[in-house]
């Protein structure tokens, strides 16, 4: 291994030259993408002559959120003016549900329909998509279809996926200095998007980023990287394309067509009120490359299938037969008109779990030599109480002896079915899965993806499979069968099949032992279990009784605190009271004493002015200042 | 004139069954009265009133104590119900009114018995507004009933769920609120009345003056939710009460694809005329024109700090 590569092998620089070139299809999954992503290069080619049309997926009516068909308008106008300014055509919108673009062969077939209308055949063609490793799902969704609609076109065309989430990896490079001006008065009219993000400011980094290594003279660039479609058809997309497969296939993520082959779900319908659900089952599958043919075999004209979403890709086949269908024969004209590589077949009033188709496809991605896949089915009664599970592992010989495999549990190849002309017994009124799954399966395997990841409901059918009383009761038809079987078969087989059950018999019995040592293990841990809980119970009952007992003894204690208190403080107040009425008692007193003294005062200036009133006292006074003795 | 309260006595209840016709302009009667606060799996019913000097019942205030919880913890819940003031007792807002002696008198009553209840009521704008000023009332939800056509489901998706109707008696042998409850109250992220048997019960199955239709909710043939409606003497379907296993974001869709199941399997009872059913979880613009009951909590003690406040559905009330 070496620890380093020049840049032009590492990152090579091969600039997209404006010559040879024709026409220009962009496809865009919004409005504003064929613009941000290439407008430059759109505009340039204009320039050149070239016919430059845009198809814009989407409406990008979910840009705020809910779908608003005024919002939607209003980008297709936006996308319109920044056509005009490139000089482009204007666009082709396609309307696809915006945020909910899947891979599948209705957007494979729109792409491949807009390449017929808008390129032509023998000249020389660039096709322009949203890149495999741009962040938002729709954008992948376009550049696996549109990948895949250039596989199938087979006039010379040149692919390139562009950048406008996420930068990538490049090998193409296209100098648009002398454009971007127009290009930034294109991005402009985006108006409604550009509150949202900054968009323009985005974009420009690009063009200089991309400007990087490209010369002085050059201020703006776009990058881009070039398919090699004819490795990709030959080697598939990990030889292909840059590092992006690594990663997506990390994720279980789709690189190309390949990895999305087409599924048929084949469905017999009774025309019952039930369908609808099972149908939506069906568009609810996280798988997205699905094609539904519903087989009508009742002996009258089938509702109209008006509630199956958009996005489900179905055909209602009607052979208007006055008699109905039998379940075989109605199973057999479904697999006639299956068109995917892969088929399962879904009665009804069955469900399946969104993600039932994505594993059975990635399981037979991991094991291309096996003729199908199957998971586990819950049965269920009609009042939702769960029956029984199927789930048990694969095994040719079981299957010799039972059918194990609820029809809508198995994933199945159709070029097996096509190749050896296998075909439903158009004798058997029940179990003709069960024949089925035995021809299918005499020379390959069956892959078990453990997990119940369908339903099937009893009770809502009508074929009397499960009626003891009815004469299509299973038990009589599987007792035929077998003998059928058994008169087909040599003997050795026979009793290898026998030895194979009781070595079966054996290994089951081992597990139940095992499983009833386990239960009584696990019946003594739970004692122990319920012992210690007991224990702890009793702890905390101990705990929350001496709680409370503490709680009671400061209860009391502070009952106590608060009455010597209120106590000490009526004693207090009455000390208050005492000492109170003792100084009103003083206070009082010595009132009465300045009473007394104030009234003697007032006797003794009585006397005194009467004293000083008294003639001889006058007499007296006056003698008394002659001889000077005052 | 000195008020207080007191609790209500049996042979007072035709006397508040009187004061109820005065206030809310119908009749209620002494049997209805005993279903709404003496029977059921109640923690506790509490009426306190308020008498004149001369006996006559000034005022009444209710409350229904019921186990609730709210995430994953129980928390007592009481409705608090029929508050009524004799008119000739109305005017007075002070401390010392009989309004706001009742409403003292219940915080302290449910602070006492319930410490940490968590109280709520239904109201009209006006006397929330009043009931807000008091400090007494916080909104949570303010519950607007919206119209759903039904018939056709409103997108592919509605389809994977169905309902089907219920008699009482058979989801009660078959244990449909304990199983669905046990599995959804983890979940369940609001403060809740427990949905269980005895309540579904008491509420529905008993009540002595309505009908209600069961309906079990399934998806992917699995029971993951009830719904239960009534026809209102209007004629309108209305959805009452329902409990789904999807919690959290997915909660909201759950609850419009349940009651989409059941408009369908209603209009398949009369193919003949387009019907639309009434909830408080759809939102239409016309029902945002419409004055909302508020849905409150009472204080009683400190409000409640909670991550989510409650959604109410009609059979919160005894109303419907």
């Amino acid at each position: 291994m070496r620890d380093r590569e020049t840049e032009l092998h590492y990152y090579p620089k091969a600039m997209l030259s404006l010559q040879g070139i024709s026409h220009v299809l962009c496809i865009a999954p919004h409005p504003d993408d064929e613009v941000l992503g290439c407008g430059g290069a759109l505009a340039l080619f204009a320039r050149q002559g070239v016919q430059v049309q845009s198809v814009i997926v989407t409406s990008g009516d979910k840009a705020l959120g809910a779908a608003s068909a005024e919002h939607a308008a209003e980008r297709e106008q936006e996308s319109r003016r920044a056509a005009q300014i490139l000089g482009s055509e204007p666009p082709q919108f396609l309307l696809f549900e915006d945020r909910a673009l899947r891979y599948s062969s209705a957007l494979v077939d729109a792409l491949g329909q807009a390449m017929q209308s808008h390129l032509v055949p023998n000249l020389p063609a660039l096709l322009l998509l949203p890149s495999l490793s741009e962040p938002h799902p729709d954008h992948q969704a376009v550049a696996l279809a549109g990948l895949t609609a250039a596989q199938n076109w087979l006039g010379p065309l040149r692919v390139l996926y562009y950048e406008v989430g996420a930068p990538l990896h490049p090998n193409t490079y296209l100098d648009i200095s002398t454009v971007a001006g127009t290009k930034w008065q294109a991005v402009a009219q985006f108006g409604s998007q550009l509150t949202l993000e900054s968009y323009e400011t985005h974009a420009k980094a690009f063009a200089s980023l991309r400007s990087f290594g490209l010369g002085s003279g050059c201020v703006a660039a776009e990058a881009f990287f070039e398919v090699d479609l004819k490795k990709v058809k030959l080697s598939g997309p990990l030889a292909a394309l840059p590092q992006w497969p690594w990663v997506r296939s990390r994720l279980e993520l789709a690189n190309a067509s390949q990895d999305l082959p087409l599924v048929s779900v084949l469905v017999r319908s009774m025309d019952r009120s039930s369908l609808a659900e099972t149908l939506a089952s069906v568009a609810q599958q996280t798988y997205s490359n699905i094609e539904v043919v519903v087989v009508n075999a009742t002996a009258r004209v089938h509702s109209p299938l008006s509630y199956v979403p958009a996005h489900l890709q179905l055909r209602l086949i009607d052979p208007h037969n006055p008699l109905g269908l039998d379940r075989p024969v109605a199973a057999n004209l479904a697999l006639e008109e299956a068109q995917g590589s892969l088929a399962l077949f879904l009665d009804d009033d069955d469900l399946i779990a969104p993600e039932h188709l994505q594993r059975l496809v990635q399981a037979l991605h991991e094991q291309p030599r096996a003729t199908g896949a199957y998971s586990g089915v819950q049965v269920v009664r009609e009042d939702g109480e769960v029956l029984r599970e199927y789930d048990s592992p694969w095994s040719r010989q079981r299957l010799a002896c039972i059918n194990f495999l609820p029809i809508h549990a198995v994933l199945f190849r159709m070029d097996a079915v096509r190749e050896r002309h296998i075909r439903f017994d158009t004798s058997l009124p029940v179990l003709e899965d069960w024949d089925f799954w035995r021809q299918l399966c005499s020379d390959r395997e069956l892959v078990h993806c453990p997990g119940v990841t369908a339903v099937y409901r009893q009770g809502l059918g009508q074929s009397g499979l499960s009626d003891p009383a009815n004469e299509n009761h299973w038990k009589a038809w599987h007792l035929q069968l077998l003998q059928r079987y058994q008169s087909q078969v040599p003997l050795k087989d026979t009793v290898e099949l026998l030895a194979w059950h009781a070595v079966e018999l054996d290994n089951l019995g081992d597990q139940l032992s095992q499983l009833r040592w386990t239960q009584k293990a696990l019946q003594q841990q739970l004692a122990q279990s319920h012992q210690a809980r007991e224990l702890l119970q009793q702890e905390l009952e101990n705990f929350s009784h001496q709680i409370r007992q503490v709680l009671d003894d400061k209860e009391a204690q502070l009952h106590r605190f608060a009455q010597e208190s209120q106590q000490a403080l009526d004693d207090k107040e009455a000390q208050l009271q005492r000492f109170a009425q003792k100084n009103q008692q003083a206070l009082d007193e010595k009132e009465a004493q300045i009473q007394r003294a104030d009234l003697q005062r007032q006797k003794l200036q009585e006397m005194l002015a009467a004293m000083q009133a008294w003639r001889r006292w006058r007499w007296i006074e006056a003698i008394r200042r002659i001889l000077g003795r005052k | 004139m000195s008020l207080h309260c007191e609790n209500l006595l049996d042979v007072d209840i035709p006397q508040a069954c009187d004061l109820f016709a005065k206030v809310f302009g119908h009749s209620t009667l002494p049997a209805h009265w005993a279903w709404k606060y003496q029977q059921g799996p109640r923690l506790a019913g509490l009426n306190l009133i308020i008498r004149s000097p001369e006996g006559q019942l000034l005022g009444h205030a209710g409350a229904s104590v019921f186990a609730g919880q709210s995430q994953g913890r129980s928390l007592p819940m009481a409705q608090l119900s029929d508050v009524m003031v004799d008119p000739a007792a109305r005017g007075i807002l002070d401390s010392q009114g009989v309004y706001a002696q009742l409403m003292r008198g219940m915080q302290q009553t449910l602070q006492t018995q319930f410490p940490g209840v968590f109280a709520y009521g239904f109201v009209g704008i006006r006397p929330f507004r009043l009931g807000a000023r008091m400090g007494l009332y916080k909104s949570q939800h303010a519950c607007r009933a919206g119209l759903m056509p039904i018939g056709q489901p409103r997108g592919w998706r509605d389809w994977l769920c169905t309902a089907q109707a219920m008699d009482w008696q058979e989801a009660f042998e078959r244990k449909v609120f304990e199983r669905l409850w046990c599995q959804a109250s983890p979940r369940l992220d609001r403060p809740q009345l427990v949905r269980s048997s005895n309540y579904m019960r008491w509420r529905y199955a008993q009540h002595p003056q309505h009908n209600y239709q069961l309906w079990v909710i399934r998806s992917m043939a699995r029971t993951n939710g009830w719904l239960v409606t009534r026809c209102m003497p209007s004629g309108q379907q209305t959805v009452i009460d329902q409990l789904s296993l999807q919690a959290g974001a997915g909660a909201q869709a759950g609850t419009l694809t349940a009651i989409s199941a059941v408009g369908r399997a209603l209009q398949c009872r009369q193919p003949e005329s387009p019907l639309k059913l009434n909830s408080w979880s759809i939102e239409t613009p016309e029902s945002q024109q419409l004055e909302p009951v508020i849905g409150v909590e009472f204080r009683v003690g400190e409000w409640h700090t909670l991550p989510h406040n409650p959604v109410f559905v009609p059979g919160d009330t005894d109303v419907f």
